[in-house]
């Protein structure tokens, strides 16, 4: 047993791969869109190119996984705002993270949610606008 | 949809508070989740540099009870739900916590004391330089004695004994270890000691205590170790030595020395893996799992009863200490 083989199972699903990568630039910005998810991929890809997300112009990094593991319970949305940090929750089994600092947004998506709701509704809540 | 904005200037009430030698700065706008948070915090001696703030939104039109929890983490943030108005952010690289819980929650001392202070400590512990490690820790004449082994291997059972015959119970499962002033400390939480259903067989007085589901979905006793044993409690200690627990199918017990090489990896088995957007922490805990590996280790197995333990790592300590001031 060494140090690197020994990590405990990832119950948070940290480290869950995301093999469809896009890196590109939208006007001047660097963007960089990875998911586990082509559908997600593509969908924000293209919410971004034509600026669909008003207020996320300036987000760098989008990191959003299909969570196939997650609960799928009421459909209540909550979003949680603390300085940078800006969390909404959609049930237990949805939750998008955006730092205004690190311009990053980041999330775990449920089964439920189809990839136009994420685009056009929850992601556009997440942002404020 | 409901939003919850947490605005520093309405969480009137505002606490300064301890868990496991960390300090930590609480903001709510809830008298009472201030009231049972100050009445879980433990002071500790020594100057440690470990420090986060919580803010906590009561929502006292809510009445949802604690749920399962269901944890997700990305970089540096990691949430934990418990139930859809039970709701727990965790910024690790700004150390902070935000969250959003009913009025129910924020009364129910046994949620906090059981489930959340250790889950904050263990989620944000590596950033503020506190590793929590899976292992046990005993505490006599200022020594420190920490207790590894795999789940099952008897960890909790022995500690009660060990708590029983004449040791301070500092923790039976999770310890959190940092350094203070440059030495190494060993902190437990307030958290109930969690016997496997078999230590009934070792201890009575668990006849008469129910089985509980544990957050990882064993059953178990889950009990005050001072009001169900009247042990003695020690918060912190410096660590002398460290014992890997292995159970034999025979009576017996046998001390083998183990290489610090050993220590580590084991100790490195019982850390999660953390981000790359965590690497000062992971340096952080790097260095106090190094110096928790170069303390001196054995491998203790043992079979028979935990009293037979309890004397045999007696006699071990007695005569460590001979050696270090013959």
């Amino acid at each position: 047993m060494t140090a690197e083989t020994s990590w405990h199972p990832d119950l948070l699903r940290r480290f869950v791969a995301t093999p469809y990568v896009f890196n590109g630039s939208v006007g001047r910005q660097q963007l960089c869109i990875q998911s586990n998810d082509l559908e997600i991929a593509l969908s924000v890809r293209r919410s971004c190119i034509t600026h669909r997300f008003k207020g996320g112009s300036d987000i760098l990094l989008w990191k959003l996984i299909r969570d196939s593991a997650a609960p799928e319970d009421d459909a209540q949305i909550l979003t949680i705002s603390d300085g940078v940090l800006r969390t909404l929750h959609l049930g237990t089994g949805t939750v998008l993270i955006y730092d205004r600092e690190r311009a990053e947004v980041l999330g775990f998506i449920s089964p439920a949610v189809k990839t136009q709701e994420l685009s056009s509704s929850l992601i556009p809540s997440l942002l404020g606008t | 949809m409901s939003s919850v904005s947490i605005d520093q200037t309405v969480l009137s009430y505002s606490r300064e508070l301890c868990f496991a030698g960390a300090h930590c700065k609480l903001r709510t706008n809830s008298c009472e989740l201030a009231n049972v948070l100050e009445l879980l915090s433990i002071q500790t001696s020594g100057s440690s540099s470990s420090r986060f703030d919580i803010r906590v939104v009561v929502n006292e039109l809510s009445d949802e009870a604690a749920k399962q929890p269901h944890f997700r983490g990305l970089h540096h943030v990691v949430t934990a739900s418990f139930g859809s108005s039970n709701v727990f952010v965790f910024d690790i690289l700004r150390r902070t916590i935000s969250a959003t819980i009913s009025g129910v929650v924020a009364r129910d001392s046994q949620f906090w004391k059981e489930k959340l202070i250790p889950i904050a400590l263990g989620v944000l512990g590596a950033a503020m330089g506190l590793v929590p490690m899976h292992c046990a820790c005993l505490e006599s004449e200022n020594d420190g004695l920490l207790i590894a082994g795999a789940s099952g291997a008897g960890k909790s059972t022995l500690s009660v004994a060990l708590a029983q015959g004449g040791f301070n119970y500092v923790s039976d499962d999770w310890t959190y270890m940092s350094q203070c002033d440059g030495r190494l400390v060993a902190y437990g939480t307030s958290a109930p000691v969690k016997l496997l259903p078999d230590a009934v067989n070792h201890f009575k007085v668990l006849q008469s205590r129910n089985l509980q589901t544990s957050m990882n979905g064993e059953l178990a006793y889950e009990v005050d170790i001072v009001e169900t044993f009247g042990a003695q409690i020690e918060r912190g200690c410096e660590p002398r030595w460290l014992i890997f627990l292995e159970r034999m199918p025979y009576p017996g017990g046998e001390f083998t020395s183990m290489s610090s090489t050993a220590a580590r990896n084991y100790l490195y088995s019982s850390v999660e893996r953390l981000p790359v957007q965590l690497s000062e922490a992971v340096e952080m805990r790097r260095r106090i799992i190094e110096k928790v590996s170069q303390l001196p280790s054995w491998r203790f197995r043992y079979g028979g009863a935990p009293d037979f333990a309890t004397r045999q790592l007696r006699e071990f300590v007695a005569h460590r200490r001979e050696e270090v001031y013959a």
